[in-house]
Order: C-alpha cells, then structure tokens, then sequence
C-alpha cells in the first residue's frame, strides 16, 4: 500500500496527465500542504501564511534603488530547498533583494554582483538580514482590541498586510477570546499592519502591533507599523 | 444606504421602439486566483477554472502574476501542462504594480461551444493611471451573441484595487473609478460592467458616486466572498458596478437577473477552494443586455 504522501503524489500526477475536472480535486483533497520555503528550525514545521504555498515576492533592486526587476523569475534549489535568482548579464553594482515569504517572515540581502555572463544569487533563509537573524518566535499571540483599546474584539477578522507594494492580505479570525495565534514570526521593529474587522466583516479599524519579547501584544488602532523597507546599499544613503 | 438591483420586468415594460432591439443574456464570473501562477496549487488553480468554465460565457481574473494564461506550459515554471478551458480564448492586460510586485489582468471569454458566444473587438488598457492605481484598470470589449443570433456589444472592465495600509487607499481608488464608467459609458459603443476585487464592501463611501442617479449605476452584490485561512467567510470584496437600465432612454442597459447565490463554489467547499485555488470565491452574474 503506497503512504499517505505517495498516494497524494500519484493522484497529483493523474491530475496533470488528465487535466480533468472534479475528479481531480475530489483525489486531491487529502494531499498535504507543503511550504514553499525552508520553515525556520525554531518553528517546528508551522508557518502561518506557508500554506498556501505560493513563491516568495522578491523585491530587486540595483542602481541605488531606482532601477526594479520585474516579477522576476525565481527557482527552487531541490536539494536544499534555497531559492535563488539567476541574473543574465547583470551590471556591476549591488543588487538588493527584499523577500517575503510569509507575511509574517521576511529576509533582506545586498550583494554585489561579480559574474558574467550571468550571475546566481541565493536569497537568505526566512528571517535572515545580511547575515544576522531577526529572533522568531515560533508562536507569537495578539489579542484584537475595540477601537478605544478598552475591550477584545471575540472572532474579530484581521486581515495581516505584507510589507511590499501592492500586497494582498493574509486574514485571520481570532478566537472568541479575541486572541489570534501566529505561528512562525519574525521579531520585526516597525511591527506589523493590520486591518480589523468584526465577526461579522464590518471594517472597524486600521491598526497594528508591535513585536514584544514576551511573545505576545494587542492589535490596537492607529500607529503607523509595517513600514515598507528602504532600499539603500552598505554604508549608503537610500 | 442601500443599492438595489433592477428587475428585468421593468425593462421588458418600457415603451416600443421603432427600431427592433436585441436582448443577450450571459454569465460572467470575477474572480481573484491567489497569484495565479506562482505558487505549487497552480494546477488545481487550472482544474477549478475548468471545472466551472463551462457554466459561463466569461471569466475576470485579477493576481494573474503571468502574461499570458497561466495553464500553458510556457507561461509557468511549475510543470504545469494545461490549456485553455474548452471553447475559451483569453485577453491579458499589461503588467500593473509599482514596484518589483506585479500583476496582470486575464480575461477568458467563451467563443463556442455554448448558449452564447463572446467575440473580442478591442481594449484599452490606459483607463487610468499609475499614479491613481496601484493596478490599473483593463477594459476590453466584446461583442455577445446568443442563441438567437442577437448580439450586443460590452464594456468588460478587470480591476484589483489595492489594499495598502489604511482604507483610504482603497476609497480613492473606488472613487476615481467614476471617471472610468463615465468615459466608457460616453463612448456610447457598449454596455459598461466593471468587476473584481475592490477590497471594499460594496457600502462603503467610495461607491457614493454609484448612488448618483446621472450615473444610472448599480454595485453588486455586497456578499462576504473573502475567506480566512481556514475557509470561513471574511469580507465583502468582490463585486461588479454596472449601468443599471436607465428609466429615461433606451440604450444599453444591464438589469441583472438576480441569481439564487452570487458566489461559487457553494459553502460545502469552501475549505478545499480556500486550501486549493484562492481566498476569494468566485462571484457570479447572469447580465441580460439590451441593446
């Protein structure tokens, strides 16, 4: 009897040969989601946002920041499960990688390109900036307060916002304690945005939450979190 | 404030022309697919939209991350091997986003094998600009036939509003999209439908300009059609402005029959749609045209 992992492979691999309809997604229903990217060690296999499996969104840029790469294309290393971008014919100057795995999981690199006629740059694991490695907290819990601050919100709707132009939200419904638990995330100064809905998807709020040791804080109206990076080379102005 | 849907008897009780008018009837379906095409679900992706074509004359995408459609082998780095679903042709737009992230717009459109057939005659992909939208809007006309051999001619608008950190972002952008419905509507060359997500519940202030009546607008539905992670329903996003059928004059005109649920797949899937093709469902429109 094949395993449970097998199985679902086959199934998949019916779907592709086939590429027929219900049948398809009825096989399909038990295959196991798997992350798109190497799940930090500290988190145990769980990541919110990883589910959904969807490649990270890298921000390029060179020329100081004023020069973008474009949907760029972005492979997958099979053996060690690294991304990496392959540039053909890239300038000689530094290339600045912003990427977004999860909303909640992010990492940042500059390099300077070296390599003709193409050169192939590894992003850096989630939670990776230049080397050092924000603390990640392997479950992290924000309660959802009212407008005031005062109460919970219970099943508040929130919708998470990663911090690249023109990102979708990642939503989430806290419990009826107004809590929301976050696997994998990633200590981050600016904090993270948030819209707020009720129970019942009535927008109440745009807010946010700051990043505490203790593993824990509230989702409060106002502030300004999640600011977007600025793009600026070693020692460089932006 | 409320924005009702007309009825289609009351434009069947309008004043006789001189000319014969024609009436089309068609389904159309907006839906955003969760980066369609950058991600592992891509293949499921392909196989829910097969699974539901048939049952429409057109489909709206938004987070279309390729330009062209995303099933096809050389449009995909995932393996993926598909095609178009039967009978269908597709119109992309241009890349839309400010900055590395970028998104098309695609829209499938049914050339036989159907009640209808829906032929493409033109688009305009500078309805507005980047200053104004994070993505901005692609229209594309075409010209519906229906069984009976009438045609009428549409305005299909695709759009993904941004969602930024604060809703005024997505206000304005709502806002700003009455310029768009009045200089299609001033072509006078077909029927105007603007649909997607708008990440705004349809009651919002940045559709006022729909309850205008110069506009002669209407915005439906305003159904929760965003799901959370775990399939549940979250937000009212999805929807479609159209020119309501006008009470003084007759042109174009799109009451819509209203439909026993805006929204696909039904609740019993929700969870697998939500861990296999998007966090958005599908809303869907029977429009009758009379032109």
């Amino acid at each position: 009897m094949l395993s449970r992992a097998a199985s679902s492979r086959r199934a998949t691999a019916r779907c592709a040969a086939a590429f027929i309809a219900a049948a398809c997604l009825a096989g399909s229903q038990d295959a196991q989601a798997v992350p798109s990217f190497n799940i930090p060690q500290a988190c145990n296999g769980l990541a919110s946002g990883a589910e959904d499996e969807l490649d990270p969104v890298v921000l390029i840029t060179y020329n100081a920041g004023s020069t973008f790469l474009y949907n760029f294309p972005l492979n997958r290393q099979p053996n060690t499960g690294q991304w990496y971008v392959t540039l053909q014919n890239p300038v000689f100057d530094y290339y600045f990688f912003v990427t977004t795995y999860t909303p909640f999981l992010t990492s940042t690199l500059s390099i300077h390109s070296h390599s003709r006629p193409s050169d192939t740059m590894f992003l850096p694991a989630p939670g990776v900036s230049q080397g050092s490695t924000y603390p990640i907290f392997p479950i992290y819990r924000v309660a959802v307060m009212d407008s005031n601050g005062a109460n919970i919100i219970p099943g508040a709707i929130v919708d998470f916002i990663p911090a690249f132009t023109g990102s979708s939200p990642y939503t989430m419904q806290a419990d009826q304690q107004g809590v929301i638990t976050i696997n994998c995330l990633q200590a981050e100064s600016t904090g993270y945005a948030v819209t707020v809905y009720s129970n019942t998807g009535d927008y109440i709020y745009d807010g946010g939450f700051q990043t505490l040791p203790i593993g824990q804080s509230n989702i409060t109206r106002g502030g300004n979190f999640g600011q977007e990076p600025t793009f600026r080379r070693p020692g460089g102005k932006p | 404030m409320i924005r009702r849907a007309l009825i289609v008897g009351l434009l069947l009780a309008l004043p006789q022309l001189a000319q014969a008018q024609s009436v089309v009837t068609f389904t159309i379906q907006t839906q955003n697919v969760l980066r369609f095409g950058h991600g592992s679900r891509l293949l499921t992706q392909c196989v829910s939209i097969a699974n539901f074509a048939p049952q429409v004359d057109i489909i709206v995408m938004q987070e279309v991350m390729t330009p062209g459609y995303p099933c096809l082998i050389g449009n995909n780095n995932k393996g993926v091997n598909g095609n178009y679903p039967p009978n269908f042709a597709y119109r992309t737009s241009g890349w839309k986003g400010r900055s590395s992230y970028i998104e098309y717009y695609g829209i499938l459109h049914r050339t036989a094998g159907g009640a209808n057939s829906v032929a493409f005659l033109g688009q305009d992909d500078n309805l507005g600009s980047q200053v104004t939208y994070m993505r901005p809007p692609y229209g594309a006309l075409f010209r519906v036939t229906g069984a009976n051999n009438q045609s009428c001619d549409v305005w299909i608008v695709d759009f993904h509003a941004v969602f930024g950190k604060t809703i005024g972002l997505r206000r304005n952008e709502a806002a700003a999209m009455e310029n768009i419905y009045q200089h299609l509507r001033g072509l006078n060359n077909g029927a105007v439908l603007i649909l997607g997500d708008w990440n705004l519940e349809a009651n919002d202030t940045g559709f006022d300009w729909v309850d205008n009546i110069a506009n002669q607008a209407m915005i439906d539905p305003n159904v929760r059609t965003s799901l959370t992670r775990a399939g549940a329903l979250s937000s009212e996003y999805d929807h479609a402005v159209t020119q309501a059928a006008p009470t003084l004059a007759i042109g174009p005109a799109i009451p819509p029959l209203l439909p026993t649920s805006w929204i696909y797949p039904s609740a019993a899937n929700w969870v697998t749609w939500r861990n296999q093709t998007s966090d958005h469902l599908g809303v869907r429109l029977s429009v009758t045209v009379t032109c």
